[in-house]
């Protein structure tokens, strides 16, 4: 119930949620929040829901000795509460990751990788003192399990979502109409274009990579790259989208990443909020770039190891943030001259090698890996049982999907246009129409029981 | 905006309720009102169609039941004058042959036969699973170690593949499954005569398929990609093809001349002859219930085969099974599910002209579970393991006369042809 892309979400859940909501009291409205976000995540899985209730019990007590209070101020104090709480925090989530990676049948908590990076963060914005109002219980709660973010977040900062201002939420007519208009895009990122596409990738996991010929090899990398982009990307406009009508100002977690000339500034517009936490609260407390060449490397390398491992505890990961930081560092020091001047060639550079590193990201098994690798480069030799004609059939099937998608992600313009007239009415009925596409794909296919009737 | 189209949507589902989408469930709880509207229209149902929803017939499907109805028909003619209904066994008969042929010298022809099913060992495979001997059909035996069930298992009357079992893991969803103890018509003859004569299966090579015309699912398709069926084959198929849709639904048609087309399989019946026809669906219709209905449709398209292609050789291919991570979660993918329609279709086998065939032993580990490592996600082969089941139909082979294969070369006069036995009667009179 708690994905957005489904007909419960949608149709009962956010209805239902949004109408108590709005006629709460402003000063309650943060409770209803919390209350309806457990409920929600309850309903999923609720063991889980107990470790995160206790999770935010722990870090709201903890947090409380955090905070700066003028009146009684125990620097000491303060410095072991922050102390211990982050290694509560990272603790929990070595333990989750590694139990995930050991034991079978054991499954993540849902979105713990999110909540705890909330958490975490608001610790340290505590100790940092950019937190300037003491935390209340029902507020903390709510910034914790906010259902918007829960699941995927966008990891929103405590005084993002404005839970330190006195001032309570007061959504309006306006922020509904704007929350839904993203709401609306976000879904059909979601629906049309990620998991159409991302058919694709499941039919070349089905052939097997070692019998797929090389342009379809290919195809399978961009089909990958777009399906996690308009997935993602889709799931945070989504999530932006309901965080507007409830009141919050929209959270950016990506900003036209494709269009970027390098993979430094690729992911400077991806995942951004990810990004800026692992900036903040790695990168520059470790000195950022400030302290010389040796140790920005060094810098760079742990949080892309650690970007990687965040993502999964599987070596693939660890080589998809190794690859990562080892491009970056090429750029940084060698080749972004190159690419400034020539502005095509960081284009075509980006294109190039982020579908590569996503196809690292995609595959957990090694050999398979290697295998797939082997395919995309048929240089050691011939796969197996190849159709040589594949690509053209799914070239076939799939093209007006890519280049929907190749056109979204290449020219940010249309998206920017789209959401500048968002109010004009033909923009207005191709939303509207678009939301009813969605539905229909939506209905047809949680709807029956034959989920898989397209074998 | 939305808001207002929503009320649209809501008021077709509204008035078409006792109409249009009379047929379609309501589920509040989960779905907003106006879901039906959609699901209609995935089916082509319309809101402006205000009465009762009523498919009109395609030609095809009028075609389709005239033909059925005429099947029916001979059927039942061939039961009236069936007056001493056979009830030898066939499998049996050809573990006692060698026997009976010790003591009777007439029966050196059956001896041959069994000579031969020796020297062919790997050929024919016609296995046995201890396990299923004395059960019957729908039973459940229980494997006291385990505590698994083990579906049952049982020898055809007909001479075939036995149906290969599996480890229920008890995950299968009840309303899929017929009730325990269902029984299917077991008449070797099944819908059909049976003049006594059965076949054994032998080895042949690709030019076998080459007057066969293989039809079936998404799994098929691959078998015609990544196995070379293409190549050697005339084969039509398509992903989502079922039992329901098998003679409508538009397929691809390729043949090993490189031709390709879009047809359906009535038209293709209708307009061409083919010696062998291979079928093989099943996966895609796990989720619907249940085995009974499955097996009442298979048995009236195999009717329709039979009358459109009455040269023909008809293979029913099993259900392939899934892996365990499939069969052991999955309510409806499940070779608890496989296994029971299966059992079900391989009653359809006469031993004559019409047969079963079962690859799962050779893509399947004790417990009756596909391989892990031969399929990504459970249900279809790798490209790579397809070889495997063209292989298997290679080995699994009937061959009555000259006219099913000519690979082997011309038949001499007064040699028994591999693989065909006497017919029963004549053994009968001994």
């Amino acid at each position: 119930m708690i994905v957005f892309s489904n007909l419960e979400f949608i149709f009962r859940f956010l209805p239902v949620f949004l109408i108590v909501y709005y006629l709460t009291p402003a000063r309650y409205k943060d409770a209803i929040l919390f209350l309806g976000s457990i409920f929600v995540y309850a309903e999923t899985d609720l063991k889980a829901a107990v470790l995160l209730i206790a999770a935010v019990v722990l870090n709201f007590v903890l947090g409380q000795i955090v905070y700066d209070d003028p009146k009684k101020n125990d620097a000491a104090k303060r410095k072991k509460a922050f102390i211990l709480i982050l290694v509560l925090d990272v603790a929990l989530l070595i333990a989750c990751k590694a139990l995930a990676l050991f034991r079978e049948g054991f499954y993540l908590p849902l979105g713990i990788s999110f909540y705890l990076f909330k958490m975490i963060s608001y610790q340290a914005d505590l100790y940092m003192d950019r937190i300037k109002k003491r935390p209340s219980f029902i507020r903390t709660a709510a910034y914790f399990t906010m259902f918007p973010q829960i699941t995927q977040g966008p990891i929103m900062r405590y005084e993002e979502g404005d839970f330190d201002r006195d001032r309570d939420r007061r959504p309006s007519l306006t922020s509904f109409e704007n929350g839904l208009i993203f709401f609306v895009m976000g879904l059909a990122f979601k629906l049309l274009l990620a998991d159409r596409i991302g058919v694709l990738w499941n039919e070349i996991l089905k052939i097997g990579y070692e019998s797929i010929s090389t342009p379809l090899a290919w195809m399978g990398a961009f089909a990958y790259s777009f399906q996690l982009y308009f997935d993602f990307w889709g799931y945070s406009l989504m999530a932006g989208g309901v965080g507007m009508m409830l009141g919050f100002s929209f959270i950016t977690n990506f900003r036209h990443p494709y269009a970027s000339g390098s993979i430094a500034e690729f992911y400077r517009r991806w995942h951004l909020t990810l990004g800026n936490w692992f900036r903040d609260y790695v990168y520059i407390p470790l000195g950022g770039s400030r302290k010389g060449t040796i140790r920005t490397i060094l810098n760079l390398l742990l949080v892309w190891a650690l970007t990687g491992l965040w993502h999964g505890g599987t070596v693939n990961f660890l080589i998809w943030g190794l690859a990562l930081f080892v491009l970056i560092v090429l750029e940084k020091f060698l080749l972004g001259g190159l690419f400034k001047k020539v502005r095509i060639l960081g284009h075509l550079y980006v294109w190039l090698f982020i579908p590569l590193t996503w196809v690292v990201f995609a595959i957990s098994d090694l050999g398979e890996l290697k295998m797939y690798f082997e395919r995309l480069f048929p240089f050691f030799g011939e796969g197996v049982a190849l159709n040589p004609g594949d690509y053209l059939q799914y070239a076939k099937i799939y093209w007006p999907y890519f280049l929907a998608a190749f056109c979204l992600s290449a020219v940010p313009e249309i998206f920017i246009r789209t959401v500048r007239f968002r109010k004009s009415l033909p923009v207005l009925l191709g939303l509207t129409a678009l939301f009813w596409v969605c539905v229909y794909f939506a209905v047809t296919q949680i709807g029956n029981n034959f989920m898989y009737f397209s074998f | 905006m939305i808001l207002l189209s929503g009320l649209v949507f809501c008021a077709f589902a509204f008035f078409g309720k006792d109409t249009v989408y009379a047929e379609y469930e309501q589920d509040l709880l989960h779905k907003p009102y106006f879901s039906v509207v959609f699901e209609g229209l995935k089916d082509d149902r319309y809101p402006w169609e205000g009465t009762l929803y009523e498919k009109a017939k395609t030609e095809q499907e009028e075609q389709l039941e005239t033909l059925l109805a005429q099947a029916t028909e001979q059927e039942g003619q061939t039961e009236e004058t069936a007056e001493e209904p056979v009830s030898t066994e066939p499998a049996q008969e050809e573990e006692t042959a060698s026997e009976e042929a010790a003591t009777s010298e007439e029966a050196t022809a059956s001896e041959e036969a069994a000579e031969e099913t020796e020297e062919q060992e790997e050929a024919s495979v016609v296995e046995k699973i201890p396990e299923e001997e004395g059960l019957k059909e729908g039973e459940v035996l229980v494997d006291p170690e385990n505590e698994t069930h083990l579906t049952s298992l049982s020898m055809p009357e007909g001479v075939g593949d036995p149906v290969m079992g599996a480890t229920d893991y008890g995950v299968a969803g009840a309303p899929y499954l017929s009730p325990a103890g269902t029984v299917f018509n077991t008449d070797t003859a099944g819908p059909f005569a049976e003049n006594g004569e059965y076949y054994l299966f032998r080895a042949v090579n690709e030019e076998y398929f080459s007057d066969a015309l293989i039809v079936g699912d998404s799994r098929t398709v691959g078998l015609r990609d990544f196995g070379g069926m293409r190549d050697c084959s005339t084969v039509l198929a398509k992903e989502s093809l079922n039992i329901f849709n098998l003679f409508t639904k538009q397929l691809e048609y390729t043949t090993r001349n490189g031709e390709v087309a879009t047809t359906t399989l009535l038209d293709l019946l209708l307009t061409k002859q083919y010696r062998k026809v291979y079928l093989s669906v099943g996966i895609n219709e796990l989720g619907t219930p249940d085995t009974k209905a499955y097996y009442q449709k298979y048995r009236e398209a195999i009717a329709v085969i039979r009358q459109l292609q009455p040269d023909a050789i008809i293979y029913m291919q099993g259900i392939m099974h899934v892996t365990k991570a499939l069969s052991s979660t999955d309510k409806v993918f499940n070779n608890t599910s496989i296994v029971q329609r299966n059992i079900a279709i391989e009653t359809l086998a006469n031993g004559h002209d019409i047969f079963y065939l079962d690859m799962n032993p050779e893509f399947c580990d004790e417990n009756g579970d596909l391989y892990a490592d031969l399929s990504n996600d459970g249900i279809h082969l790798k490209a790579s393991a397809y070889n495997t089941w063209r292989d298997y139909l290679m080995t699994h082979a009937v061959y009555r006369d000259a006219n099913d294969f000519t690979g082997l070369g011309p038949i001499e006069e007064g040699v028994k042809i591999p693989g065909v036995t006497v017919p029963l009667e004549e053994e009968a009179q001994e």
